[in-house]
């Protein structure tokens, strides 16, 4: 583990860097409070340190209170070394945002032991923050395909739709549907349907760029937020996406599968001021228009002209 | 805590250093070299009857004599950073005379001490 010392006095400093090494630390020191912040606060920065109370620059305490300033990043163990005993002295640096403190000159055993005391700290706030951060992914992800729920892919197209409004960009939402999917689950199982549910969303984020949208909206309905787009060439995207499924067969447990969709486009030159919900009802009426029609094609909603699907290169 | 009666502790420092000749050695030359500037610094303070610098620079003494395990000196050290807080300095001189004299002492003993744990 990084540790942080910061001791303006070179002797202090050298004894303690050995007394680290020896115990398994990496050890960076410092000759002043200055540092110490900058070493502190930089990313992926030591979250263990040892600090001097007197230091030049930035004493320990000032870099107590920069550091408890950082909101945003993993919270740092803080020890303060000090020849102070008065217990006024101690308030004050546990006040500041230290954790402990040691007075000098510091026993090794003591010392080695505190720091433990630390890391077990440390590795306590790893494991909430990873729960934590697993608890958000499930609240916000499909637990099958790993994409956006539907719920918060239809927040960010309402954020989608507000900035393209103040922006004037162009916008476009896809609503994805796979074609005879319930024949898949009745004729070779769930599990094999779970298989082409997990290849569909791989590959419908392989065939977006890294800052458009996908979402489940649905059983085997996937919705798309295509930012920044170009409007004459959207149509083009969507059959692009249309032609990576129905010409390359997925493989499954049950064998190679030839899995087609339908997609209904609607795009922000044609939804005027419309909320998120009625685009929706929009798109996936365009959707049910290219499902009726034998499915594995892209209907536009609300085409102010209307466009006729260019056919594309072989190949 | 190094006792306060002796020059210096042996065991102390050599615990600290985990019976490394070539740490002790290290520290020694930075001792030596820092000592005589804080000395010196003292010395300048107390002819200046500037009691914030006697006790800026007290205190940075008491913390080098500590970490090499000198309780009598380091004791000194504290007495003129004691001094220089509380601003009344009046003996200042003769306790920084003491301090000079413990700390001349000090340094063959630190020799002795490396000597003991020479590979």
């Amino acid at each position: 583990m990084n540790i942080l010392v910061a001791d303006d006095d070179l002797l202090s400093r050298r004894l303690l860097e050995n007394v680290l090494s020896r115990a398994g630390y990496q050890v960076t020191a410092v000759r002043n409070g200055l540092l110490a912040a900058e070493q502190l606060c930089r990313l992926g920065g030591p979250r263990l340190a040892l600090l001097d109370w007197d230091m030049p620059e930035m004493d320990g305490l000032g870099v107590c209170r920069k550091i408890r300033q950082q909101q945003d990043q993993n919270y740092v163990y803080i020890v303060l070394l000090t020849a102070k005993e008065a217990k006024s002295d101690i308030v004050a640096g546990l006040g500041a945002g230290a954790d402990d403190y040691l007075t000098k000159p510091f026993d090794p055993e003591e010392l080695k032991a505190r720091l433990r005391a630390g890391q077990r700290i440390l590795d306590l706030e790893d494991r909430l923050v990873e729960a934590r951060e697993e608890m958000r992914f499930k609240a916000t992800h499909d637990a099958l395909t790993g994409l956006y729920n539907r719920g918060v892919i239809m927040d960010m197209l309402r954020r989608e739709i507000s900035r393209g409004r103040r922006e004037r960009s162009s916008t476009a939402i896809l609503l994805c549907d796979l074609d005879r999917f319930k024949g898949v689950n009745d004729t070779h199982g769930h599990l094999t349907g779970d298989e082409v549910l997990r290849e569909t969303a791989r590959r419908l984020l392989g065939s977006v760029r890294s800052y458009d949208l996908v979402g489940r909206y649905g059983g085997e309905e996937f919705l798309l937020i295509l930012n920044n787009c170009d409007p004459a060439s959207v149509l083009n995207r969507a059959e692009e996406i249309r032609k990576s499924f129905a010409e390359d067969p997925m493989e499954t447990t049950a064998g190679p599968m030839k899995v087609t969709l339908s997609l209904g486009l609607l795009r922000s030159i044609d939804w005027e001021d419309r909320a998120a919900e009625a685009l929706i009802r929009e798109v996936d009426g365009a959707l049910y228009a290219a499902k009726a029609a034998g499915g594995n094609c892209t209907k536009m909603a609300n085409p102010r002209v209307s466009v006729a699907v260019p056919a594309l290169p072989q190949g | 805590m190094p006792s306060l009666e002796n020059i210096l502790d042996p065991s102390e420092l050599l615990i600290r250093v985990d019976n490394d000749y070539e740490l002790l050695a290290e520290l020694l030359d930075i001792f030596k070299r820092d000592l005589l500037d804080h000395m010196q610094c003292l010395g300048m303070a107390v002819a200046n009857a500037d009691a914030a610098s006697i006790a800026r620079a007290g205190h940075t003494l008491k913390g080098m004599l500590l970490n090499m395990a000198a309780g009598r000196a380091a004791a000194t050290a504290a007495q003129m950073e004691g001094m220089g807080r509380s601003g009344d300095i009046s003996g200042a001189q003769a306790i920084f005379a003491r301090l000079q004299k413990e700390t001349k002492e000090l340094t063959p003993e630190l020799e002795k001490c490396l000597a003991q744990v020479h590979p």
